[in-house]
């Protein structure tokens, strides 16, 4: 089965696909950044594989 | 930023940056090592799939029995890190890499295979179970000055080394250095240039969220002018006054936050039950330490109070539903025949601003915060609290 996952952001953006996923939640962490020791977000994928969350991220960094 | 891709209990690392496009195609079974990038940034990107596919010397078996000395030569005075470093720098950040942000990432790649013998060092005190005191000991043993040596300040995108680099001050925070102040003031005092801002900054950024007194955040501001950065000190400061608002609007006195909350056998309780009582609410999880080791002094502490209905005493499990479970079978065998709450999403957690647990809040019988970061069980300061509740109710 192939997912989507298009991730909007202010500064950058990923998307594509990913094959043989079970779950319908995908979290997204910022492991360095300097003023989050840990900031996440998840992303829901939609039954059809594709995501309609789009998620923000800080730029100018 | 590295941020850290999870699904299906595996997880790969992404770097993006301004301006960056990418396109990514894995597979779920072999996140990291199948994945493949394309479109702007997918140069850069390369360096995660090179990564997971190192294949690192096999963890061996014995590493229990293994003695100190041949676990420190085989696995963290060997240079094979040194070489990996060396054919990223060519294979993937050569000439031919036109990223802008090449030399960023190139040196945050380079940082985390620096801080590699010291992951392995941490990993293996962990296998063996030794004590804060013995893995410092460790540490300052295999690596005197290490992170004095390593300090270097084009690391500081490698979140690897950044967070290596706090570690011995986790430790020292645990069992040798309670105060705050004093581990900001170490850190202030160690590092400099870009790692004193990047790491001071995260630091207090971090104990913010520990926080659950607006005037707790005073404290830092000394420290946060000592940030060379104007960005970045500029950002801290805007963070501070954000939390400093954000706990001023609750404390002492406000109604507590009403809930309605299952236990395990999915029958709701709600906080107006309780009405009249003086609750105290006790904020935990499987996967939390300090929570499991305050459980003694809270049984002792519900035994004391069994026969006296003025008190209620209720657990809230947070953020558990993969540890549920785990936590079920603890309550079991601890005997916690107090009520206890299912919190799974945290929502509740949130309202009372226990970021951090184990996390005691009190309740007086109008149902009025006493307080919210009451002393933890088994510390004298919570019994009088709560006799004073008492008394006044």
């Amino acid at each position: 089965m192939l997912m989507a996952l298009p991730l909007l952001t202010s500064a950058a953006s990923i998307s594509g696909r990913i094959k043989g996923l079970h779950t319908r939640t995908l979290y997204l962490n910022v492991l360095h950044h300097p003023l989050h020791a840990s900031l996440s977000d998840s992303i829901m994928v939609a039954p059809d594989g594709v995501s309609r969350t789009a998620t923000t991220i800080l730029p100018n960094h | 930023m590295t941020f850290s891709l999870r699904a299906d209990r595996k997880s790969m690392n992404i770097w993006l940056a301004p301006g960056y496009e990418l396109w990514l195609e894995a597979d779920a079974a072999d996140l990291a090592a199948s994945a493949v990038f394309t479109g702007t940034g997918a140069a850069n990107n390369r360096f995660w799939r090179y990564y997971a596919e190192l294949k690192e010397r096999p963890w061996p078996q014995n590493v229990k029995q293994m003695d100190r000395q041949t676990f420190v030569n085989l696995y963290v005075k060997n240079n094979w890190y040194d070489s990996a470093a060396k054919a990223v720098t060519r294979d993937i950040f050569g000439k031919d890499n036109k990223d802008p942000y090449r030399q960023y990432f190139h040196d945050a790649a380079i940082g985390t295979f620096a801080a590699k013998p010291v992951y392995l060092l941490f990993v293996y005190a962990s296998t063996l179970e030794l004590s804060t005191a013995a893995t410092d000991s460790l540490l300052q043993q295999e690596f005197p000055n290490w992170l004095q040596q390593n300090m270097r300040d084009e690391y500081v995108g490698s979140y690897v080394y950044c967070d290596l680099l706090l570690s011995p001050y986790s430790l020292h925070l645990q069992d040798m250095l309670p105060g705050r102040t004093t581990r900001l003031r170490l850190l202030d005092s160690i590092f400099t240039g870009k790692t004193h801002d990047r790491l001071l900054a995260r630091t207090i950024t971090f104990e913010f969220t520990r926080e659950a007194k607006p005037e707790a955040i005073d404290y830092a501001v000394r420290y946060i002018n000592r940030i060379g950065d104007e960005h970045i000190r500029e950002q801290v400061l805007q963070a501070a006054a954000g939390r400093k608002q954000q706990l001023g609007a609750f404390g002492k006195g406000m109604m507590a936050p009403a809930f309605s909350l299952p236990d395990s056998s999915h029958r709701f309780y709600q906080l107006s039950d309780f009405k009249g009582k003086v609750v105290l609410l006790e904020f935990w999880a499987s996967w939390c330490g300090p929570c499991k080791q305050a459980i003694p002094a809270l049984k002792e502490l519900r035994e004391q109070y069994r026969h006296d209905p003025r008190l209620v005493v209720i657990s809230i499990g947070v953020n558990d539903r993969n540890g549920k479970n785990i936590r079920y079978q603890m309550i079991r065998d601890q005997q916690m025949d107090w009520l206890q709450l299912e919190d799974p999403e945290g929502k509740i957690q949130d309202l009372y601003k226990a970021l951090l647990i184990p996390r005691t809040v009190v309740i007086d019988p109008s149902q009025r915060i006493v307080d919210f970061d009451a002393p933890m069980p088994g510390d004298p300061r919570l019994a009088a609290l709560i006799e004073q509740t008492l008394q006044a109710g």
